[in-house]
């Protein structure tokens, strides 16, 4: 009990630092460390996930950093895409797909690298205020949050809408296929293709990871997956953790978020190689 | 009422009861008396915030004259019904 409240803690605030849902924290521990089985912790993780979520969205909803138009419009293209994704599992080589995404979750880390100093540059300079395009500025997707590390207001106008829904769509399909969180993907759409600033992504990704994972969470808490005995600790752990994840995560300059989310990506872009290679090695 | 004040506080009262709840119930499972009820309506009410929270953007976006974010949402409500009910007859 008190290792699984450990690490859902540790889960809880890496997910509200990243924006991801920390499922890929609580299911190794679950299965190498209490040895419950795959179908468990995954159930347990789910619902978990939903905690992060709720819990970290409201702090960053109370700090203004979480963009609820820019995540109700990204998600409609992100569900569909899970959907789609969960429908073409049987019939897509899996080994590919997962080499194609540590490959593009790759690409995006050397992205996040590059661009680390430029964000502090733009936070400073009020460059995330733009034009924006026909779709943000009719949806009205622009806003603005106080960031605690620069201490400046920081107003952003969303851009490349088009890319960013279709790419989200695609962040669905990746998570329907492979199981994966979207967050992962989430957070550099909007900051790398929308021009959203990090902390922003960050806030706005993890209010729509509640939003995907609550529906697949009621799927396995309606069949009886969900094992209450197993989720209560999960759950109380990861809202400690996501409270204290969201109040840490403003505080620290966006520059080094981008080299910590780096780091992460190149982690799930090693996860997903060596998932693709063993598939094939398998086949 | 704004719908970012709207979720903030759908969020917020759904955090803390299903964790008061899911906290009840651990207490009582450590004291051996029944706690499955309080674990299960917390999980309940866990699970459901989310959709409570961008279903309630829905009426707070026509009121504020924005019609086109007030559709946003209903689709999004619309697909997350539709992801239930499709993983239901799989």
């Amino acid at each position: 009990m008190g290792l699984m409240l450990i690490s859902s803690i540790f889960a809880g605030f890496v997910g509200a630092l990243f924006g991801i849902g920390g499922g890929v924290i609580i299911v190794p521990t679950l299965t190498a460390f209490l040895g419950l089985g795959i179908k468990d912790a995954i159930a347990t993780s789910i619902v978990g996930v939903v905690a992060t979520s709720i819990a970290g969205a409201s702090r960053y909803l109370k700090q203004g950093i979480t963009n609820v138009k820019l995540a109700l419009f990204l998600e409609t293209s992100a569900t569909l895409g899970a959907m789609s994704g969960a429908m073409l599992e049987m019939v897509s080589p899996s080994s590919i797909l997962f080499m194609i995404l540590a490959a593009l979750l790759l690409f995006m880390a050397l992205n996040q690298v590059k661009t680390f100093r430029e964000e502090e540059r733009r936070i400073r300079s009020g460059g995330f205020k733009g034009k924006g395009d026909r779709i943000s500025n009719g949806l009205r997707l622009s806003g603005s949050y106080h960031d605690a590390a620069d201490r400046v207001r920081v107003e952003y106008t969303p851009t490349r809408s088009k890319l960013g829904i279709l790419m989200s769509y695609f962040a669905g399909l990746f998570s329907g296929l492979l199981g994966i969180g979207g967050g992962v993907l989430k957070v550099p759409i909007m900051n790398q293709f929308m021009d959203v600033p990090m902390k922003v992504s960050v806030g706005t990704s993890k209010f729509m990871i509640g939003i995907t994972a609550s529906t697949a969470a009621l799927v396995y808490f309606s069949f009886g997956l969900v094992k209450p005995e197993l989720a209560s600790p999960v759950v109380l752990g990861v809202v400690m953790g996501a409270t204290l994840g969201a109040m840490v995560m403003n505080r620290i300059k966006a520059g080094y978020l981008k080299l910590a989310f780096a780091s992460l990506l190149v982690y799930f872009s090693y996860l997903m190689a060596t998932k693709g290679l063993s598939l094939m090695v398998g086949a | 009422m704004k719908a970012d004040r709207l979720c903030y506080l759908i969020l917020t009262l759904g955090m803390v009861s299903s964790a008061s709840l899911l906290a009840i119930g651990l207490a009582l499972y450590f004291l051996g008396l029944p706690y499955r009820w309080a674990m299960l309506s917390g999980i309940t009410l866990l699970l459901f915030t989310p959709m409570a929270a961008v279903s309630s953007t829905i009426p707070s976006f026509f009121m504020e004259g924005e019609r086109p974010n007030a559709f946003v949402s209903l689709i999004v409500v619309l697909f997350m019904i539709f992801a239930l009910l499709l993983s239901f007859f799989r």
